[in-house]
């Protein structure tokens, strides 16, 4: 995994590793309500993660936007569907 | 193989679950396969080979597990045995930075603390989508699974055949390196 390194920040409210790593299950919607309210506290002290968060954030947004939506060719759809009709037999 | 040996499903029930359970994913696995191979006939050739796969090893699929993941598993492993090999590289973009990334310790080191919410929004779908594509593919794997398809860790840990805890380090140095070229970009456009 990551190596630990030592906070750098001066608010020195973070312990780095912890907070990524929380930031990260928080971000991707896999924390717990527990998880998700010390998270919340923890980024009403501290900036380099409330800053982070919202930047992943607007990021993941993004991806999600501008990187799917694409529509599989029509002939493709066609191919598959004969295909397995005629091993279905 | 031992396909005949467990026949759980009948014609009927086969084509049902692949029309009602795969079908509705051949838009997702397009998408998957034209961001591994960036070819669209190898991304055709790809979900072509997954969707007859699937049919045909559909006894080993478990009804009411998730239908998805099963599918991408399989569009993975193809793609590792059949295309990594022979796929085209992606054009070469503006972001020379990412070998030295790749080779630098300090990989996991920076927030980048000057790329901001409002700069990353001014940025129209192109360079997002460049970006990705510039990733290894090993690291563009994990966050198409994860932000573009929405799988949890423990379905991604699955589809990649890896652990939890790989699943979520090798997401965090792609978030890393993706920012570092967001980054790039904005300070070029001069935001
Ligand atoms: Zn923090």
């Amino acid at each position: 995994m990551e190596k630990t390194n030592e906070n750098s920040n001066a608010e020195g409210a973070c312990e780095k590793q912890k907070c990524l790593e929380m930031l990260q299950v928080v971000l991707d919607g896999q924390a717990d309500e527990k998880l998700k309210a010390e998270f919340d506290e923890h980024l009403k002290n501290c900036m380099p993660c409330f800053k982070s968060y919202n930047v992943d954030f607007a990021i993941k947004e993004l991806l999600k936007q501008k990187c799917c939506g694409q529509h599989v060719p029509q002939d493709l759809k066609e191919a598959i569907k004969s295909k397995i009709d005629n091993l279905a037999v | 193989m031992s396909e005949a040996a467990k026949k759980k499903y009948s014609l009927d029930e086969k084509n049902r679950i692949f029309k009602s359970e795969f079908f509705p994913h051949l838009d997702s696995m397009y998408n998957f396969a034209f961001r591994l191979t960036f070819d669209e006939d190898d991304a055709k050739d790809l979900v072509q080979d997954t969707y007859l796969k699937a049919f045909r090893f559909i006894d080993s699929f478990e009804q009411g597990t998730n239908a998805k993941a099963w599918l991408f598993r399989i569009l993975k492993n193809s793609f590792i045995n059949d295309f990594r090999k022979k796929s085209k590289a992606p054009t070469k973009i503006d972001y020379q930075e990412v070998e030295t990334y790749y080779n630098s310790d300090d990989i996991d080191e920076p927030i980048t603390p000057d790329l901001r919410v409002d700069s990353l929004q001014d940025m129209i779908g192109d360079e997002i989508s460049n970006a990705l594509n510039a990733l290894d593919v090993d690291f563009r794997t994990v966050i198409i699974l994860c932000d573009l398809e929405g799988f949890k860790y423990d379905e991604m840990a699955k589809i990649l055949d890896i652990p939890i805890g790989t699943v979520r380090s090798r997401l965090h140095r792609a978030r890393n390196l993706l920012k570092e070229m967001l980054s790039g970009y904005a300070k070029k456009m001069g935001y």
